[in-house]
């Protein structure tokens, strides 16, 4: 062998045992006796303490050791779309097993919120029968536990009957008082009350904003409220996530329409002029968009180095953000704002999916989670007793007790309390929560799929001083109006076929294409 | 005997690359799994914005190869005719692109290019701005970076065909007064088409199924992202199966033109007897030029190496010509990191076993490819075995979890329960063209005289390929091995898609994973895809100190 060759596998070999040589002296947890499947959206930090802390937690109630085997499919749209195509591939493979006919009507029933069963089994319909079918049955997607996404995602789950009861509020009764974790916080649920999904965390929404790139736009002062983000000198600077992959997202941008919305009724206007102008304010935030990201944390990353100047994202997304950038720089220079009156805490769930395949373990977990001990994680510093080992999670607990004053000296943000910041908003879940999937194929329509011609009029618009003709022609939403979004668009969510879905996808976002070139050039023509 | 050896090849291809390519082509053009209906495939085409995105994937890979041929061909040109200062160290460098870690480059090069990056800070005392570059040339941004990434390969590619070119031909032209660029257009280029095509074959077949570029520079408006994003309501809409077949069609029908081109070899090509001339000493000004060319068209396709190695050893790299806080924490983090040990251990098994399986197949295959006498069939393999080239790795990912569907006759396969037989496969069809192209260069330099001796004097078959043909062709075998287990280390797309639980991700979705979380994410990420690119490119040096030169025969399409 070659002398060089000899030297070069030497040092390939030399490579390869670093890891090895540091790994970490954790417990192992690979040959657990028990295993728990998780499925979340939640980050790295997020899924090792948790990991950890129930680790010990399970050991010691039970004496046994458990895996935790986390399923990372991608954001939370992604893993509702997930949850649902395995749902229904699952019906059809046990609908196979068992020789049961399958149709299209009940495939399409099966998983139906809306169907209310008759009393009587011999009076069911097709659709009916197959609901039932699957409401007795133990389908599953062999995966026990959901954790971590928006309490619309987690209503909308256990309506079409894929979550169960985690036990819970039969087991400790006394969680569950208002002085501990009320039924809703600012008209957002806090669990349900059948216990098919539990609040584990709070969440808000807000801006991030990168101070250096403000200046460099001569910003000195940044209102802290959602018009901010449509205002035409930040074209190109706003950096936003995708609605139809990111829940969270599409709550966030809910946020925006519910102010507008509240604004409207205040003024004596209907809900419509309401739902008009948040759109509006989201069509220019759109148009001032550097992109719609699949991936939430991209926003506070990008805005952190100066990619883009600010940013929409959730409320613990961006104050981790800023201090990590912070105590490496040794200075701060991104911030974090909830926008004034703008912005809801909603809680951030977990609940046992049906057919969970390790149903006492994810009964166990869902326990240790809305624990005391559990709820200490989300925002206790690192070392602190009780609290996370390696990282800060920033998150705000759900339960009340965590924001005792004993508590702030252990708390990374002892400064926050959503139970008194609610004040200023009232959400009301009945204007908007329903239209959810309908606000992100708008959003996908109106902003994302035509982003080319969207920037292109924005530009002209604002390079021609916004003339009024022009100006109408780009406001122009009544494709897209309440009226359409509660009729004709949740109609197509609500009968499923999506054939029918991805056609008006391409009428709609051809429709709004059309739109942008011709305000675009009519802002070129003075009009 | 053909057919025992085809087998394993047959079984292979039939298996795990024509079935679920057939499931994907059937969703398609089924509703509901239950009505057969064009109406997908109809809405496909209607879609002015999908029909934009296949332009866009279009234009970058077009622009890409034509930007890799300019960069490539004249370095191969002179790398094939001159020494120069460094060229031993500057023509090995020049491939460190090929193994650059997805995600983390991107990531470097915003480090430098980006709008608080290390050129604008350079250049911020002299009053010179360089704007939001990456954010208002989206399409140019991954069309350069593509770009960039690939041109190593036509580099290899281009330098395989000169090193075979008959020089006496150049000399013939020369004394007929046919001389320089003259010369380079109507005698050079002609003789190394075929070469420069089937390099390019591969440049743009790479380029227009590129997914992990246009994914971090936010570029949405193309096909492979576009499939992406339909990818996850799969099994209720059937939207992204026809607009998979949108994409492997385009890629199959270019992949067939592209070959019709390359099968054309020259007469002047590769000949026995033929004469190539050694590398010349320039003058001392051109010498220098010529690595001054190098180094810098080196360096710029080592910008993302550069920044991500810097971002690497710093906690903080902001609006300054260098990084600040200079520390090694984030290869301590990320080497001692739970999701790291495992991703490593992944996939280096993963990696090896694709290369296992690779090895027996692409063997065997090669094997009926040059020897066997019935020309069509060898053909019929050839081409089978360098489809996967043709065909996105999303494709085939996506066709693999429908055909290991619970319920399904390949649901021990499914990648939720048996990660490492389905990945390991998954790479090791991807990859397959690599180890036939370096077996059939290795059968093609072992003269089968040697068989025929060893055969005749009662030797076994087995034995003369154990005792005879196996030694002679080692190299070979072993240089095509160690760049399937480095391009199978770099996989994205199948990882992406088929590595859904945590202790199953391979380097390349762990990297991914790392660089989303917030806080130190990225450096911990960087730190980790510094580690991989040290990795495989020790491997690399082994390679070229395996078998020299002959790297670069592995290329020839």
């Amino acid at each position: 062998m070659k002398p060089q060759l000899a030297i070069t596998l030497l040092a390939l070999v030399a490579l390869l045992a670093i890891p090895f040589a540091l790994k970490p002296h954790r417990i192992r947890t690979q040959s657990a006796a028990d295993t728990l499947t998780l499925l979340s959206p939640h980050n790295e930090a997020i899924r090792y303490e948790f990991t950890r802390a129930f680790t010990e937690f399970y050991q010691r109630r039970t004496g046994r050791t458990i895996r935790l085997d986390w399923r990372l499919i991608g954001g939370t749209g992604d893993i509702l779309r997930y949850v649902q195509s395995e749902f229904r591939a699952s019906f059809v493979h046990w609908c196979t097993q068992h020789s049961l006919p399958l149709t299209q009507a009940a495939l399409i029933a099966f998983d139906d919120g809306s169907i209310r069963l008759p009393t009587e089994r011999s009076q069911d319909t097709p659709q009916e029968a197959a609901r039932r079918t699957f409401l007795e049955s133990d389908i599953g997607i062999g995966i026990d536990v959901l954790f971590g996404g928006g309490s619309i995602d987690f209503i909308q789950q256990a309506e079409a009957g894929r979550l169960i009861d985690c036990g819970l509020l039969q087991k400790y009764p006394k969680w569950f008082r208002p002085e501990i974790l009320p039924a809703e916080i600012s008209g957002s649920p806090c669990y349900d009350p059948q216990g098919r999904w539990i609040g584990a965390t709070l969440t808000s929404f807000g801006i991030c904003f990168n101070t250096d790139s403000l200046n460099r736009l001569g910003i000195r002062n940044l209102e802290p409220t959602w018009k901010t983000l449509a205002a035409p000198e930040f074209l190109g600077e706003v950096a936003l996530a995708d609605p139809t992959h990111s829940t969270s997202a599409a709550v966030a941008y809910e946020m925006v329409l519910q102010q507008q919305m509240q604004q409207a009724i205040q003024r004596g206007q209907d809900l419509e002029t309401g739902w008009r102008n948040g759109l509006t304010l989201l069509q220019r935030m759109g148009a001032n968009a550097r992109y719609f990201t699949g991936s939430g944390a991209l926003v506070p990353l990008d805005v952190a180095q100066g990619e883009a100047a600010l940013g929409v994202c959730i409320d613990f997304y961006g104050r981790f953000q800023s201090e990590a950038v912070k105590i490496a720089s040794g200075r701060e220079r991104m911030r974090y704002i909830a926008p004034a009156g703008g912005s809801a805490f909603t809680a951030d769930p977990i609940a046992i999916l049906r057919g969970a395949p390790h149903l006492q373990a994810a009964r166990l977990f869902v326990e240790f989670v809305i624990s005391i001990e559990g709820q200490k994680l989300w925002n206790f510093r690192p070392g602190m007793p009780g609290g996370p080992f390696a990282y800060a999670l920033r998150r705000l607990p759900i339960r009340k007790e965590l924001y005792a004053p004993e508590f702030s000296v252990l708390r990374s943000d002892p400064q926050v309390n959503p139970y008194q910041e609610v004040a200023g908003f009232q959400y009301h879940k009945e204007w908007t929560a329903p239209l959810l999937h309908s606000l992100a194929f708008v959003m996908r329509a109106m902003c994302m799929d035509p982003r080319e011609e969207l920037v292109a009029a924005w530009k002209a618009l604002h390079a021609a001083h916004f003339p009024p003709k022009a100006t109408a022609r780009f406001d122009d939403l009544s494709a897209v109006s309440y009226t359409q979004a509660s009729g004709p668009i949740r109609t197509l969510f609500l009968t499923r076929n999506p054939l029918e879905q991805v056609r008006a996808a391409r009428i709609l976002a051809e429709h709004f294409r059309k739109q942008y070139k011709e305000a675009a050039i009519l802002a070129r023509e003075g009009k | 005997m053909t057919a025992l050896a085809s087998a394993p090849a047959l079984l292979l291809m039939g298996i795990f690359f024509i079935w679920p390519l057939a499931l994907i082509l059937a969703a398609a053009f089924a509703l509901n799994s239950q009505t057969p209906t064009f109406a997908f495939f109809r809405e496909v085409l209607l879609n002015p914005i999908i029909l934009e995105g296949l332009r866009n994937s279009l234009v970058t890979a077009t622009v890409s190869t034509l930007l890799c041929g300019i960069l490539a061909i004249p370095l191969a040109l002179i790398a094939d005719r001159w020494h120069f200062p460094g060229k031993g160290f500057l023509t090995g460098l020049i491939l460190t692109p090929l193994i650059v870690p997805p995600f983390v480059g991107t990531i470097g090069m915003k480090a430098i290019l980006g709008r608080q990056g290390a050129l604008q800070a350079l250049l911020q005392p002299l009053g010179i701005s360089m704007g939001d570059w990456l954010g208002h040339a989206q399409l140019p941004g991954v069309i350069l970076l593509t770009a960039l990434h690939l041109f190593p390969i036509l580099f290899l590619n281009v330098g395989a065909t000169l090193s075979h070119l008959d020089s006496s031909v150049g000399e013939a032209a020369e004394n007929l007064g046919c001389r320089g660029i003259r010369k380079f257009f109507r005698i050079t280029l002609p003789l190394i088409f075929p070469g420069v095509f089937s390099g390019a074959v591969l440049v743009f077949l790479g380029a227009f199924t590129e997914l992990g570029v246009p994914l971090l520079l936010g570029v949405t408006r193309i096909l492979p992202v576009q499939i992406l994003s339909a990818l996850s309501d799969a099994a209720t809409n059937p939207l992204p199966f026809a607009l998979v077949i949108l994409l492997l069609t385009s890629s199959i029908l270019l992949y067939g033109i592209a070959r019709l081109f390359s099968t054309r070899s020259s007469k002047f090509i590769g000949n026995k007897g033929s004469s190539h001339s050694p590398p010349k000493m320039p003058s001392f000004f051109f010498g220098l030029f010529s690595s001054a060319l190098f180094a810098c068209i080196t360096a710029l396709a080592l910008l993302p190496s550069i920044g991500l190695v810097f971002v690497s050893f710093s906690s903080d790299w902001y609006a300054t010509i260098l990084p600040t806080g200079w520390t090694m924490r984030p290869f301590q983090d990320a080497l001692s990191h739970d999701l790291t040990l495992s991703s490593i251990q992944n996939s280096l098994c993963y990696s090896l076993l694709a290369t296992l399986i690779c090895l027996a197949v692409g063997i065997a295959a090669a094997w009926v490819v040059t020897r066997n006498r019935s020309s069509l069939w060898g053909a019929f393999l050839d081409t089978l075995l360098m489809l996967p080239l043709a065909v996105p790795g999303i494709v085939l990912a996506l066709g693999y979890l429908v055909q290991t569907r619970p319920g399904s006759a390949f649901s021990w396969f499914n990648p939720t329960t048996h990660p490492l037989a389905i990945l390991s496969i998954a790479y090791a069809v991807r990859r397959i063209p690599y180890i036939v192209r370096a077996s059939i260069a290795g059968f093609q330099q072992c003269a089968p005289p040697y068989e025929e001796a060893a055969a005749t004097l009662g030797c076994s078959p087995w034995n003369t390929f154990r005792k005879i043909t196996l030694p002679l062709i080692r190299n070979h075998l072993a240089a095509g091995a160690l760049l399937v287990f480095s391009f199978a280390m770099l996989d994205v797309s199948e990882s992406l898609i088929l590595a859904q639980r945590q202790p199953d991700y391979p380097i390349s979705k762990a990297i991914f994973s790392l660089s989303q979380m917030l806080g130190n994410g990225m450096h911990i990420a960087c730190a980790l895809g510094v580690w991989t690119l040290a990795v495989l490119a020790l491997i690399l040096i082994a390679c070229m100190l395996l078998i020299g030169k002959n790297l670069r025969s592995i290329f020839r399409g």
